[in-house]
């Protein structure tokens, strides 16, 4: 019996498909963040700023990841379930 | 709550369907003596009507992913009855992929298991349950079990377990019977879509897709009369079998499980059958990207809808031309080569759409686009036959058609996203050509389809559920 070979080329494709839906999706997520701190910054009511929080404690305004820690996890209402997901599993958002 | 109530009456005529199984069983069997005594004029052969059967059943299969593109407009309408956003129905139509992808291979081992023609007769109960369910649509959670699931299982079955039984009708010229096959069934879709715009927008919802699910599950199930699995079902050899090729394989319940699951053992041991399905994505996930927003694209270069709608006409016009001729060639010049040079031209004719401004630019590329497109995908039976002979099939062509769905699944994810983060159309259409350009390389890793990969599977079978049982002269050599 022939033995089995390796479908390399089928498991780069697809290795390469999920990262790229991974990062593109982690962008997403981010730029949806991002817009809504601007917006929040405005002065805009429903939800926790975290670009005013680090910015009240005189220092630098929280990138996606800081935020994301600084809310132990309590996203609700600020990022879908998706946008989560794809923020944690994303190692450049 | 109407809606529960055909559901219920629906999963009724399911179950009475599947309680006269036997009943259904013998009269099928009575059918197929019948015809078998009876000849068709001029000498044609039955693998023709064979084929004309498929691409009615194409052609009905294919509305339901066409229908995708036609619903946008009333489900998003925000003064009708739904107005639900455009990225919901994404996410119907992304659940309607995957769980294509998911059932493909299932729905192909099922054909080879129980053969064609009771899938399409499942496929029709299901298709005409399906659409008239559709038509009772009210709420969201009822748009994804019925599209998202219900038609994308109907589409699995009529797509896969159909066409691939295609296969065991031609000992040779399965490339000319497949390009028919193909090339009908993109004739009767350029003629169906504009009918169900047509219906939608006079007769309303409800009515066209209960008219559409009645009309075409009725057709489907009257088909099933005239199909058969096998041509020695009727008497028949295989059109174009010679007395030098090999008898055709026992048929019985038990020993085709075993050819089957023999077969698959060996397939899977070929490099192919990972690349094909990889290719099939690839190739997809390039032209679904462009299918999906080439009108949006085309109105924001400043055509107005009617006229960016010619596009998709003269990519499916064009399409016919490369899905009759594609098969045909490849039989001829190698599958490899041709596959090859369909996702090529695939590719490299988006290039024109970065430069595209007039109205002719975009016909030009429709036409280019449409050659490529419509060859990319049609050379699957044939390719399944160079490489792996003339086993069951299903199975094999279920996991290409998985490939094909996820590609197009993908696409609906990442051109949604690219497009909302850059703002515009050039990443997603970079990313069509890199997704045709990257099938392409793994065409180029194949293997040549000069012979057969799996020549001697059948050896690991019983000497019973051989196609050419073993002599015990050859046995011993």
């Amino acid at each position: 019996m022939k033995s089995v070979p390796l479908p390399i080329s089928f498991f780069v494709v697809v290795i390469v498909t999920l990262a790229l839906i991974v990062f593109f999706g982690a962008w997403a997520a981010s730029a949806d963040l991002e817009e809504r701190n601007r917006a929040l910054s405005f002065g805009v009511p429903g939800g926790v700023s975290f670009e005013a929080k680090g910015s009240s404690d005189g220092e630098e305004p929280l990138g996606i990841r800081e935020a994301f820690a600084a809310s132990n996890g309590n996203f609700e209402s600020d990022s879908s379930w998706w946008g989560k997901s794809f923020l944690k599993a994303c190692p450049f958002h | 709550m109407t809606f529960t109530g055909v559901a219920v009456f629906a999963s009724g005529i399911l179950l009475i369907a599947l309680a006269i199984v036997p009943e259904v069983n013998r009269r099928l069997r009575e059918d197929t003596l019948r015809l078998g005594a009876m000849r068709l004029p001029w000498g044609l052969h039955y693998c023709w009507i064979v084929v004309a059967i498929l691409a009615v059943v194409q052609v009905l299969a294919t509305s339901i992913s066409m229908a995708a593109g036609i619903l946008l407009p009333p489900l998003t309408d925000p003064g009708g009855d739904f107005g639900w956003s455009i990225g919901t129905i994404g996410a119907g139509i992304a659940t309607y992929y995957l769980v294509g992808a998911l059932f493909a291979p299932i729905s192909g081992a099922l054909g080879d298991r129980y053969g064609a023609r009771r899938m399409m007769l499942a496929g029709g109960i299901l298709y005409g349950a399906s659409m008239v369910l559709l038509g009772f649509v009210s709420n969201l959670w009822q748009f994804f079990i019925v599209y998202g699931c219900m038609l994308a299982v109907t589409q699995s079955i009529s797509m896969v377990p159909l066409m691939a039984s295609i296969s065991g009708w031609f000992r040779r010229r399965l490339g000319m019977g497949t390009g028919i096959l193909w090339a009908a069934g993109g004739i009767g879709t350029a003629i169906l879509a504009p009918f169900m715009g047509f219906l939608l927008e006079e007769a309303g919802w409800q009515a066209t897709f209960w008219s559409i699910g009645i009309f075409g599950g009725c057709i489907i199930m009257i088909l099933t009369t005239l199909l058969r699995n096998h041509p020695s079902d009727i008497g028949l050899k295989p059109y174009g079998a010679t007395s030098a090729d090999p008898p055709p394989a026992p048929r019985n319940l038990d020993l085709e499980r075993v050819r089957t699951k023999v077969f698959n053992q060996h397939i899977r041991r070929t490099r192919a059958f990972w690349n094909l399905p990889t290719i099939h994505g690839l190739g997809c996930a390039g032209h679904g990207l462009v299918l999906v927003y080439s009108i949006p694209f085309a109105v924001e270069q400043g055509m107005t809808l009617t006229s960016a709608a010619v596009i998709l006409t003269i990519v499916s016009l064009v399409s016919i031309v490369s899905r009759l001729t594609t098969p045909m060639l490849a039989e001829y010049y190698g599958t490899r080569k041709i596959m090859a040079t369909c996702l090529f031209v695939q590719g490299a004719t988006v290039f024109i759409l970065f430069w595209a401004q007039d109205l002719w630019a975009f016909y030009l590329f429709a036409a280019l686009f449409g050659l490529g497109f419509g060859g990319e995908w049609t050379g699957y039976l044939v390719i399944n036959r160079q490489y792996f002979g003339n086993g069951p099939m299903g199975s094999c062509y279920g996991w290409q058609m998985t490939g094909a769905l996820m590609g197009h699944a993908v696409t609906t994810v990442i051109g949604g996203l690219l497009i909302y983060l850059t703002g515009s159309y050039e990443m997603m259409l970079a990313l069509s050509i890199v997704f045709s350009f990257g099938g392409v390389v793994v065409i180029m890793l194949l293997e040549s389809t000069s012979r057969v990969l799996i020549p001697d599977w059948e050896l690991s079978l019983p000497p019973e559920a051989r196609s050419a049982p073993v002599r015990a002269a050859s046995a011993a050599d």
